[in-house]
C-alpha cells in the first residue's frame, strides 16, 4: 500500500517536472531590448553618448541576469511579468540613450562642419594672398598640406564621421600654424599702421619735391606691384610692375632677391640693357649701408655677403620676377626711360593702403 | 520484484535526465577561439558589425548555459547548437574579412596610383609650362604646390602598410584632387601664354 502511494507520488512528480520543463515564452521586451542595444551600437552611442550607453549596458546586463535567474526557477514560480516590466523600463532608458546620441551626433556634425567651413575660408584666403602677392617665400608646402587635410576632413564630414573630421581639422590647423609661423614675419610690416605711415611720408615728400621743382618723381608701390610717375606733383602715369622674387622684404644684402625700400635717385640710364632699357638707381645709399652694417653686426647677414648693387628699373615684362629690380612692360619702360633723367627721385615703398590684402588676410593666420 | 523494477526505472529516468546536463565547455572554448581568430585577422577594423553580432550570439549562448545551470534537469543542447553556429559564423567571417580587406586594399592602391599619376601629369605640365614673362611667379607657386603634394603622397604608402586602407584612400583622393587642380591651373596659364603670343604676333 505504502509503495503504491510512493509510486503514484513519484510518477506525479516526474510528470510535473517534465511538464515544467516546457518553458513559457520569454517576454517580448527581452528581444526588443537586445535589438535596441544593437541599434544603439550601430548608431554610435558608444562614441556620442558613452556615459549614458555604459549605464544602459550595465542596466541591460542586470536585466539579463534577472531574466536568467527567473528562467532558472521552477516554472510555476517564474515571474515573467516582472521581467517584462524591468525590460520595458530598460527600453525607455535605451530611447533616452538614442536621443542623447542622436543629439550629440548632430551637434558634433554641426561643429565639424562649422570648423571645416572656417578652415576652408582660411585656406582660400591664404591661397588668394599667395596668388596675389607672389613672393616666392610665401609658396609653402604647408599650405598644400593644409589643403589636403581640409579635403580629407570634407570627405569625412560628408561620410558622417565627425570625430575623424575633427582630427583632420586639427591636422589642417597645425599645417596653417606652421605656414603662419613661416610667413608672418614677411607680412606683418604690411599690416603695421606705423610702417605704412612712414611709407606714406616718404612718398608724400617725393611728390612734394616734384611739385616744388616741377620735375618728375617715381614712386614704386611694391605690394600693389605698380610704378607711378609724377610730374609737378601730379600723377601722369601708372604702370603695372614686376618685383624681386622675395620682394616683400626690404633689401638687406646681395642675393636676398628683395627689392629695396627708401629714397633713391636715377644714377644712370642704359639704353642697351639686357632687359630692353634700364634706369640704374643709387642703391645702396648711406642709409642702406648703415642698416646693412647693423644687420651684419647682429648676424643677420651671411658671412662673406656684400650689400649688393645694380638695382634697376628695367623692361622685360611686368610679370617676370627679378633679383630685386623693378620690371615694366617694354613700351611702358620706353615711356619712362624717355621722361626720367639722371637724378630723378625714385621712392620705393611697401604700400600706402592700410586695408591691403596682407592686412586683410593676416587675421586668418591666427 | 515488480516494485523493485519500477523503483529502478524511476531512478534510471531521473539519472538520465540529470546526466544530460554537462556544460559544453569544448564548444565554448571553440567559439571563443574562433572569435579571437577573427579579431586577430582584423575584424574590429574591417567587419565591426559582424564581430559585434558574433559576440552577441556568444553572450546569448553563455546566458542560456547559465539558465540551464540553474535547472534541476539541465539541457545544454540549445546552447551547444548556438555555440557551434557561433564557431561556424566566425569561420565564415574570417573569409569575409579577407574579402573586405582585399577590396579596401585594392581601392587604396588604386587611389594611390591615381594620385601618383595626377602628380606626374602636373609635373610634366609644369616642366613644359611657359617660363618667363607672365607666368614665372605662378610657376614658382605651382612648383611649391607639387612639392607639397609629393611630400603628402609619401604618407599614403605607410598608411597602406599599416592596413589603414580607408585613410589611405581618403588621403590619396585628396592629393589627386589637388594635383588635378594644379594641372588645370597650368593648363589655363598655358592657354593665356598662347593667347598672349598670338596677340603679340
Amino acid at each position: 500500500m505504502l509503495f503504491r502511494y510512493f509510486r503514484t507520488g513519484l510518477l506525479a512528480a516526474i510528470a510535473a517536472a517534465l511538464i515544467g520543463c516546457s518553458d513559457p515564452p520569454a517576454p517580448p521586451e527581452v528581444q526588443q531590448a537586445l535589438n535596441q542595444e544593437q541599434d544603439l551600437w550601430r548608431a554610435g552611442a558608444v562614441v556620442y553618448a558613452p556615459d549614458e550607453y555604459n549605464a544602459y549596458l550595465t542596466a541591460l546586463q542586470s536585466g539579463r541576469d534577472y531574466f536568467v535567474r527567473e528562467q532558472g526557477r521552477f516554472v510555476w514560480f517564474r515571474d515573467y511579468d516582472a521581467v517584462g516590466a524591468a525590460f520595458r523600463q530598460l527600453l525607455d532608458q535605451g530611447e533616452q540613450v538614442a536621443d542623447a546620441a542622436r543629439a550629440n551626433r548632430e551637434r558634433q556634425a554641426g561643429l565639424a562642419a562649422d570648423r571645416l567651413a572656417r578652415l576652408e575660408e582660411r585656406v582660400r584666403a591664404l591661397r588668394r594672398l599667395i596668388g596675389s602677392v607672389k613672393d616666392r617665400r610665401l609658396s609653402k608646402r604647408s599650405l598644400v598640406a593644409a589643403e589636403i587635410a581640409v579635403e580629407e576632413a570634407r570627405l569625412l564630414v560628408a561620410a558622417g564621421k565627425s570625430a575623424e573630421a575633427q582630427a583632420k581639422a586639427t591636422e589642417a590647423e597645425a599645417a596653417i600654424g606652421r605656414l603662419s609661423q613661416a610667413i608672418r614675419p614677411l607680412l606683418s610690416r604690411y599690416a603695421d599702421r606705423q610702417q605704412i605711415a612712414r611709407w606714406s611720408t616718404l612718398a608724400a615728400e617725393a611728390i612734394a619735391a616734384s611739385r616744388r621743382s616741377g620735375g618728375y618723381a617715381i614712386v614704386v608701390h611694391k605690394l600693389d606691384r605698380k610704378l607711378v610717375l609724377y610730374r609737378g606733383g601730379a600723377q601722369v602715369r601708372s604702370y603695372p610692375a614686376g618685383m624681386g622674387f622675395n620682394y616683400l622684404a626690404d633689401k638687406l644684402h646681395a642675393g636676398d632677391l628683395a627689392t629695396p625700400e627708401g629714397h633713391y635717385r636715377v644714377a644712370r640710364k642704359n639704353a642697351a640693357s639686357r632687359y630692353f632699357r634700364a634706369l640704374l638707381i643709387d642703391y645702396p645709399t648711406e642709409a642702406d649701408r648703415r642698416r646693412f652694417a647693423q644687420a651684419k653686426r647682429s648676424g643677420q647677414v651671411p658671412a662673406g655677403t656684400g650689400i649688393g648693387s645694380l638695382i634697376e628699373i628695367h623692361g622685360g615684362g611686368k610679370d617676370g620676377m627679378t633679383n630685386g629690380c623693378v620690371a615694366l612692360e617694354n613700351p611702358q619702360m620706353q615711356e619712362l626711360f624717355d621722361r626720367a633723367e639722371v637724378g630723378t627721385p625714385v621712392v620705393i615703398i611697401g604700400t600706402l593702403n592700410p586695408d591691403n590684402i596682407v592686412a586683410k588676410t593676416l587675421p586668418w593666420l591666427d | 520484484m515488480k516494485r523493485l523494477s519500477v523503483l529502478l526505472l524511476c531512478l534510471a529516468l531521473i539519472a538520465t535526465l540529470s546526466a544530460c546536463g554537462k556544460q559544453p565547455t569544448a564548444e565554448i572554448e571553440a567559439a571563443r577561439t574562433a572569435i579571437d581568430a577573427t579579431v586577430a585577422d582584423g575584424a574590429e577594423k574591417f567587419t565591426p558589425e559582424e564581430l559585434k553580432a558574433l559576440n552577441d550570439q556568444l553572450a546569448a549562448a553563455l546566458e542560456e548555459i547559465k539558465v540551464q545551470d540553474g535547472k534541476t534537469f539541465k539541457s545544454y543542447d540549445q546552447s551547444k547548437n548556438a555555440l557551434l553556429k557561433v564557431t561556424a559564423d566566425a569561420e565564415a567571417l574570417k573569409a569575409r574579412i579577407v574579402t573586405v580587406k582585399e577590396e579596401q586594399q585594392t581601392a587604396a592602391a588604386t587611389a594611390l596610383q591615381e594620385a601618383t599619376a595626377a602628380i606626374d601629369e602636373a609635373k610634366a605640365m609644369l616642366a613644359v609650362a611657359p617660363v618667363g614673362k607672365g607666368s614665372l611667379a605662378d610657376i614658382e607657386m605651382m612648383k611649391a604646390d607639387v612639392a607639397g603634394l609629393e611630400i603628402a603622397l609619401t604618407e599614403v604608402q605607410p598608411l597602406i602598410d599599416s592596413e589603414e586602407f580607408v585613410a589611405a584612400s581618403e588621403k590619396a583622393t585628396a592629393i589627386k584632387e589637388k594635383a588635378l587642380s594644379v594641372s588645370e591651373e597650368i593648363r589655363i596659364a598655358q592657354e593665356k601664354a598662347a593667347a598672349a603670343e598670338v596677340v603679340t604676333k
